[in-house]
């Protein structure tokens, strides 16, 4: 009798599983910021143990209306799809961007459902002006909040520390 | 108190049941595998124009083991909640024509030209291509894909065209496997 | 989009090519591969009618670089 409610328990916690890995890859999630390509926005020390955690919005994230400019969000590298980089949304789809070295052209036109994406480190951040604007298929999820260290949990994400003046012509405007 | 929760129950239950439900079928559906219709014609003659399903193995999702001449689920750069089926013919690292079968039958051109621009695929991409070469929308326009992007890899297909019992166990509503076609020459000349 | 890829001619990958298989000169060996596409056209659109004449498309493997080769000889015999 013990042993099949143990089996029961065991059925029934497993049967949660697939609702809990729904929520996380689907809804949100948290995620560890590695690297300096966003300082000093994320990751402001070189200290390993306080890297930065992010609160990951994962729904509609790869709809073309959810994704605005100066949104920080979180991707599959193109040149390797098991690397996720972090990097903020310069400009979005049909917008003129120009470029800055690395990338072969000065000026470039991004495609529909792509972005370009630059880090706020100017100066050590492999992005867009090296691989290019990205598909919004590639798109993991929106870095809403900052959660660890609690000393950093005020920090406007919003605030663009990057590059300025990146998009030439804004179709809204004109 | 306790009456109006017990009332409530048999909805929670079957809540919960169905949520969990779902949530299996789509965890399922998105690392394990799906039965998905196929519609168009780039894919002519392995899989027909309509109402052909294919089975695509999630196994194979963001590219890993894929290989040249396998058959795959991808998202499209342009419109990422589409899929289209197409097949690889250009691993990264490869120099590959950009589009062989171009006719350039035009007044002055070299016949030669189709045969002449190579592209190198870079890390993380893939070059597809439908395998009908004259009716399909693949990286010969939007260039190479990234591997992030593939969903799965097509291992079979049923064709719902052909009728319930085609002639052998094997061939039930039109089956057969999608076979990688790279395939090894060998040297009779 | 991919990442910005420059165009080459046949002559730039083919003398890259030699220069790597120059230094790999052990490994000289290349096998040579294929992938059979088509090419369909509709023959009588009312019934969905088609004909697919296959493309070929040939590679050339050495030591691990994978090349096309295909050339307007490859699927026309003269």
């Amino acid at each position: 009798m013990a042993k099949v409610n143990s089996f029961k328990i065991a059925f029934i916690t497993l049967s949660w599983i697939p609702v809990m890995m729904t929520f996380n890859n689907n809804v949100c999630y948290v995620a560890n910021i590695k690297g300096s390509s966003m300082r000093p926005t994320l990751n402001p020390n070189d200290n390993e143990i306080s890297n930065d955690w992010v609160l990951l919005w994962k729904f509609g994230c790869q709809k073309s209306y959810n994704l605005h400019r100066d949104d920080i969000i979180l991707f599959k590298a193109p040149s390797d799809p098991s690397t996720v980089y972090c990097k903020r949304i310069k400009g979005i789809q049909y917008d003129t961007i120009k470029t800055k070295a690395p990338y072969p052209r000065e000026t470039v036109t991004i495609p529909r459902n792509h972005l370009w994406v630059e880090g706020d480190n100017v100066f050590h951040s492999i992005d867009s002006n090296k691989f290019g604007p990205i598909s919004s298929g590639l798109v993991i999820g929106k870095a809403v909040k900052v959660i660890w260290p609690p000393s950093r949990w005020g920090t406007d994400l919003k605030e663009s520390l990057g590059r300025g003046n990146v998009v030439t012509i804004n179709p809204d405007l004109s | 108190m306790s009456s109006a929760a017990a009332s409530l129950k048999p909805f929670t239950s079957a809540f919960s049941y169905t949520i969990r439900a779902i949530c299996f079928l789509h965890i399922t559906h998105s690392y394990i595998y799906e039965f998905t219709e196929t519609r168009g014609e780039s894919m002519l003659p392995t899989l027909a124009a309509e109402n052909d399903y294919v089975h695509a193995i999630k196994k194979y999702k963001d590219g890993k083991g894929c290989q040249i001449g396998d058959c795959i689920v991808a998202a499209k750069p342009t419109d990422p909640s589409h899929r289209v089926c197409k097949r690889i013919t250009g691993m990264p690292g490869d120099y590959i024509l950009i589009d062989p079968s171009l006719n350039a039958i035009r007044e002055g051109t070299d016949l030669d030209e189709p045969f002449e621009s190579y592209i190198q695929v870079p890390d993380g991409h893939v070059w597809v291509t439908g395998d009908n070469l004259s009716h399909s929308l693949d990286s010969r326009t939007y260039n190479s894909i990234p591997m992030g992007l593939i969903k799965g890899k097509i291992v079979a297909a049923n064709d719902f065209n052909k009728p319930f019992w085609n002639g052998s166990l094997t061939n039930i509503l039109g089956f057969r496997w999608i076979k990688n076609i790279y395939v090894e020459e060998s040297n009779d000349n | 989009m991919a990442p910005p890829t420059p165009i080459q001619s046949r002559e730039e990958v083919l003398r890259g090519k030699k220069c790597l298989t120059m230094v790999d000169n052990k490994k000289g060996k290349c096998t040579l591969t294929s992938i059979t596409q088509f090419q369909c056209r509709f023959e009588n659109s009312y019934e969905g009618e088609y004909i697919c004449l296959p493309f070929k498309r040939l590679f050339e493997e050495c030591s691990g670089i994978r090349i096309e080769v295909t050339d307007r000889f490859t699927n026309n015999d003269k």
